[in-house]
């Protein structure tokens, strides 16, 4: 095997067409993703007789007629926080009951399955959604491909390596702050955090109840949308999930930026200080690019954008609290060091603060909506700058920093990180897409637009980290 | 914002949490926590706006089963 596809589209395209079988993408996947343990360290479980069975009956059924569309015969990784009827499901942590998920497949995975989609593995993540890189847990850290010295981003730190470091071609992460679309900016590739009730969140173990979202993580928006298409709909499984008709999420993918309106965020999202000029400049050196394809912008303004994060905060480790006070209390000591002191946090906010989080909630989501009522999407930063790396990264200062994430999973708005740029040390910069709820297809005509023009998101690590994890 | 350090009473209401909450801690953590506590309080405090004085809640409940 000398030549893999780059993108789910391409890998599509060659399986339909005989030119590759499922069988032989998936084993030189699996082999890749052996490969690379030593570095990128992506996986958790590596789902090899399962996944090769998988593609067996993939090309079988394609053999005999049976179509069952893009993702079919595709090998796809999955955050191991998320049930798999094939792998344990660890979520990065000593406390994890070994039993839980055991045999069940979330509702994702059934609908995955369902189009075809084969489980390779579980990748790796910060302990419980919430830790930080830490050894502590006995799991191996992922690395960014493009430095292994850095950070892949959090929590879904495996999926954004794998995916970058082209071991999979998409995958699922989670995000209930920002941890599909952090990873998604750190590692260069394509992430999408769908409307809050979209994606059933059935067979996750929960973080922030309120705010968790299952989502896919991929080279291209196309292929975003792709698996996101599969991935949506009611779930009656999920007290969340909206019983709603399920958009064409490749309805709007025309390459046409004539007319669409962008707004820009410029207070708080463009002028924190925290925020590094080469992603600031680079954000907006992509928003001039789709303004000279024929796209409008206009200024909006959130007013209460920067104590987003503060309600945020106070839910999310409220309701992680709540989920995990009795292993706090009983055996803390498994825990690592980060997701304990994170989540203890949560035992010293009150009921009033998180009603009072939950009032500043519906403020904020009224602001969002009022602000997109006068354009299609808003663009901001994803993150506040490159990767950092392992030695650099900081715990404590984390709490005090601004976020562009955390908001969007506050207001429940589907929100896309895409990468608009390297900085000078050739690390990935991502921009966000944020669309109205439920109208992800615009979001993705736009990203998709942008990704026709530009070739940022067609980068691979250098040669010198490709080599180190053994590509194709 | 401006950071306070911890007071007498902030240690207080940590030991009280801690205590209540029935959560041991290693010594370097709850120096820790001491640290953070009035950043916490603090980012609570930035939450009491005055447009949020009569807003509703963001909490969804339906009577209806899986509503």
């Amino acid at each position: 095997m000398t030549d893999l596809p780059s993108t789910i589209v391409e890998a599509g395209e060659w399986l339909r067409s005989r030119r590759l079988s499922s069988l032989e993408l998936t084993q030189a996947q699996l082999d890749n993703a052996a490969a690379a343990q030593d570095t990128l360290a992506a996986f958790i479980t590596i789902a090899h007789d399962s996944a090769l069975a998988a593609a067996r009956q993939a090309d079988q059924e394609r053999a005999s007629g049976i179509d069952r569309g893009p993702l079919h015969g595709i090998p796809i990784g999955v955050k191991d926080i998320i049930a798999t009827v094939d792998a344990p499901t660890t979520a990065n942590s000593r406390v994890m009951d070994p039993a839980w998920g055991d045999g069940h497949d979330a509702t994702v995975m059934t609908k995955l399955r369902a189009a075809g989609a084969i489980m390779l593995g579980k990748l790796g993540l910060n302990e419980y959604a919430i830790g930080f890189p830490d050894p502590d847990t006995g799991f191996r850290i992922p690395k960014n491909p493009w430095d292994l010295e850095r950070f892949p981003g959090g929590s879904s730190s495996g999926t954004g390596a794998a995916v970058a470091g082209g071991l999979i071609l998409g995958g699922l992460g989670t995000d209930t702050g920002g941890s599909i679309r952090g990873p998604s900016s750190f590692c260069g590739i394509t992430g999408i955090k769908a409307t809050f009730g979209l994606v059933s969140k059935e067979g996750c173990v929960p973080l922030g109840y309120s705010l968790d979202n299952i989502g896919p993580m991929t080279h291209t928006v196309r292929d975003c949308a792709l698996m996101l298409q599969a991935m949506a709909g009611f779930d009656p499984a999920d007290p969340c999930s909206v019983n709603r008709p399920v958009a064409n999420m490749l309805a709007g993918l025309d390459g046409n930026l004539t007319g669409v309106r962008i707004g820009v965020p410029r207070e708080y999202f463009f002028d924190v200080p925290e925020l590094d000029p080469e992603v600031r400049q680079a954000v907006l050196d992509a928003i001039d690019g789709m303004a000279v394809e024929g796209a409008t912008l206009v200024d909006i303004s959130i007013p209460h954008a920067a104590i987003a994060r503060h309600a945020q905060r106070v839910i999310m480790f409220g309701e992680a609290y709540a989920y995990h006070e009795p292993d706090l209390q009983a055996h803390p000591e498994l825990y690592g060091k980060y997701t304990r002191q994170n989540i203890r946090q949560g035992a010293f906010f009150s009921a009033a603060d998180y009603v009072q989080a939950q009032r500043v909630r519906s403020i904020i989501k009224a602001e969002t909506i009022q602000a997109l009522s006068e354009v299609d999407v808003l663009v901001t930063p994803t993150m506040l700058s490159t990767a950092p790396t392992f030695a650099g990264y900081d715990f404590e200062s984390m709490m005090k920093q601004p976020t562009f994430t955390g908001i969007w999973n506050l207001t429940g708005s589907p929100a896309i990180s895409i990468c608009c740029g390297f900085s000078k040390a050739g690390l990935p910069i991502g921009m966000q897409l944020v669309g109205k709820a439920f109208d992800e297809p615009t979001m993705f005509k736009v990203g998709d637009a942008y990704q026709a023009i530009t070739d940022w998101h067609l980068a691979v690590p250098q040669p010198g980290a490709r080599k180190e994890v053994q590509l194709v | 914002m401006i950071i306070q350090p911890f007071t007498p009473a902030d240690k207080l209401a940590v030991d009280t949490i801690l205590g209540l909450a029935q959560l041991p801690v290693a010594d370097d953590e709850y120096e820790r926590l001491l640290r953070n506590y009035p950043i916490l309080r603090s980012q609570v405090a930035a939450l009491r706006i005055p447009e949020a004085r009569y807003a509703l809640p963001a909490d969804i409940y339906s009577a209806l089963e899986n509503a």
